[in-house]
């Protein structure tokens, strides 16, 4: 039982513990929403992008919470105003997502002293979360359960019916709208955990196997939870068993996980 | 009975091709009206913009009171973990946030889906799940009901049976207006108190009983060909 104890022993390994499995449970909420609006690459870009607000952080010494959301937002807004000009959505995240990446490598090339981190950003450290990221985690989780259940019935016909969700004039702006933000959120807490390149596992995989057994809107979110909590789990504990990197070996037991769930898609 | 709907000259274009022109029309509270026309006539248009999903058009168009509408391609995610009896709920839902089951109840009944309340929406059969989008609409209460070719993609059964709840539903609520649009010429002429024959144009509209086989042979280059294969050949045949 070394794992339980140095749990218990070092505090570093606790925060990262528990922060790990906020955020697993953060991304696994709104994982089907990214799955079932048919946004997955839209938060892969989203995660590229904050490369760059990452950078800009560092080189202007600002946090790079605020920085690396003020991108994705600046990402997203950037998506959406491209494809009102007669490029698609996959065209433009595919563009945008070159060029935020580009941007974030000439940034990061600039303070020679800071390079060290990019590959830590590319495929994530859980072991640099601190308590202020496990507080923002618990915050935005919290703002994104009361706005779950406020507004659960427009989120359920903004699913399954857009158009006709319009048509009876629900709120679908405004869902589309928070939806997006979250999306951004999201990403910008998963990145310190997975990493920019390793993200779209965590926000795409539970809802895949949430959409094959849910048998509703509560149990589309439970199986997606348990999904990504079990998984980060067992990944976590592999990581610190085996001396491995702790990102990539929650995505390989996700993805290993997911396997066998192809057969009920 | 007084108008309900009102078109005046109403005329649509995309790229400088007129898709309606001079279309003008008055649809009375508690009509059925059957609207016809070869594939491109601008029927699914004309609904679009009764619905405004289409707002720039020149004319003038009104619908007075609440439309219900059933969209003739489903844009419905059927994938999604939806049990019917929520998915038909959204129609009350936009009445004012608030779900009454028990209306709910009632209204899956009258479209025969009582014993599937619980399902999934994905588990439903195409004419099943017509069935339930029309308690969606009629959940919503509405004063005007459009349909656009709501037989589309449903088997020979399930379009009978649509047809039949129709004109079920019609008794019930007599005041209810219906435009619909619909490939199925014999059902139109059998269940719609109004025909309109659009062809980018209004070519003819009046009672069901007051429209001549000419009128139809004009719009429908194959008219003579569908009608010799067609079930309710006697229909026209009385004409």
């Amino acid at each position: 039982m070394g794992f339980v104890q140095d749990l218990a022993r070092f505090e570093f390994l606790r925060i990262s513990f528990v922060g790990g499995i906020l955020v697993a449970v953060l991304a696994a909420i709104v994982s089907p929403f990214v799955v079932f609006r048919r946004m997955e690459f839209i938060g892969d870009g989203t995660a590229h992008a904050t490369f760059a607000g990452l950078a800009l952080a560092f080189l202007l010494g600002f946090d790079h919470r605020v920085v690396s959301l003020l991108t994705a937002i600046a990402f997203a807004l950037s998506v959406s105003a491209l494809s009102r000009r007669r490029v698609s959505e996959n065209s433009a995240i595919g563009i945008l997502l070159s060029f935020f990446m580009a941007l974030g490598m000439i940034l990061f090339s600039l303070p020679k002293r800071y390079k060290a981190n990019v590959i830590g950003f590319l495929f994530g450290d859980i072991l640099l979360v601190n308590k202020t990221d496990v507080w923002m985690t618990l915050f935005v989780l919290t703002f994104v359960l009361v706005f779950l259940i406020a507004f659960r019935w427009e989120i359920k016909y903004f699913l399954v019916d857009e158009e006709m969700a319009k048509f009876f004039k629900l709120k679908t702006g405004f869902v589309k709208v928070f939806i997006l933000l979250f999306i951004s959120l999201v990403v910008v807490t998963i990145v310190k955990v997975v990493g920019i390149v390793l993200t779209s596992a965590m926000l795409i995989i539970p809802g895949m196997v949430a959409k094959a057994f849910a048998r509703g809107f509560s149990s589309l979110l439970l199986v997606s939870v348990v999904y990504n909590f079990v998984t980060f789990v067992l990944g976590f504990y592999l990581a610190y068993r085996f001396d491995l990197p702790p990102g990539p070996c929650i995505v390989m037991v996700s993805f290993s996980l997911f396997l066998p769930v192809l057969k009920f898609l | 009975m007084s108008v309900i709907v009102e078109v005046r000259n109403l005329r649509f274009s995309v790229g400088g091709v007129d898709i309606l022109k001079d279309v003008s029309f008055d649809v009375e509270e508690g009509e059925f009206v059957g609207i016809i026309g070869p594939n491109g006539a601008g029927k699914s248009t004309l609904v679009k913009i009764l619905v405004g999903e289409i707002k720039k058009y020149t004319g003038h168009v009104r619908v007075l009171g609440r439309v219900g509408y059933l969209p003739q391609v489903q844009t419905s995610r059927r994938d999604f973990p939806m049990k019917v009896r929520e998915f038909a709920a959204m129609g009350a839902y936009a009445k004012g946030r608030k779900i009454s089951w028990d209306k709910v109840k009632e209204t899956l009944e009258k479209v025969g889906l009582s014993n599937k309340s619980e399902h999934l929406i994905r588990e439903l059969s195409p004419g099943e799940f017509q069935r339930l989008s029309l308690a969606r609409a009629i959940l919503a209460e509405p004063d005007v009901l459009i349909l656009d070719e709501p037989e589309a993609g449903v088997d020979e059964m399930g379009r009978a049976r649509f047809f039949e709840l129709l004109d079920d539903l019609k008794k019930r609520i007599p005041h209810l207006t219906v435009l619909m649009v619909s490939h199925d010429i014999g059902m139109v002429f059998q269940s719609c108190t109004t025909v309109m024959c659009l062809n980018r144009t209004l070519h003819c509209h009046g009672p069901t009983s007051e429209i001549k086989i000419e009128d139809l042979k004009k719009i429908f280059v194959d008219f003579d060909l569908w009608i010799k294969g067609n079930r309710h050949y006697e229909i026209f045949h009385r004409k």
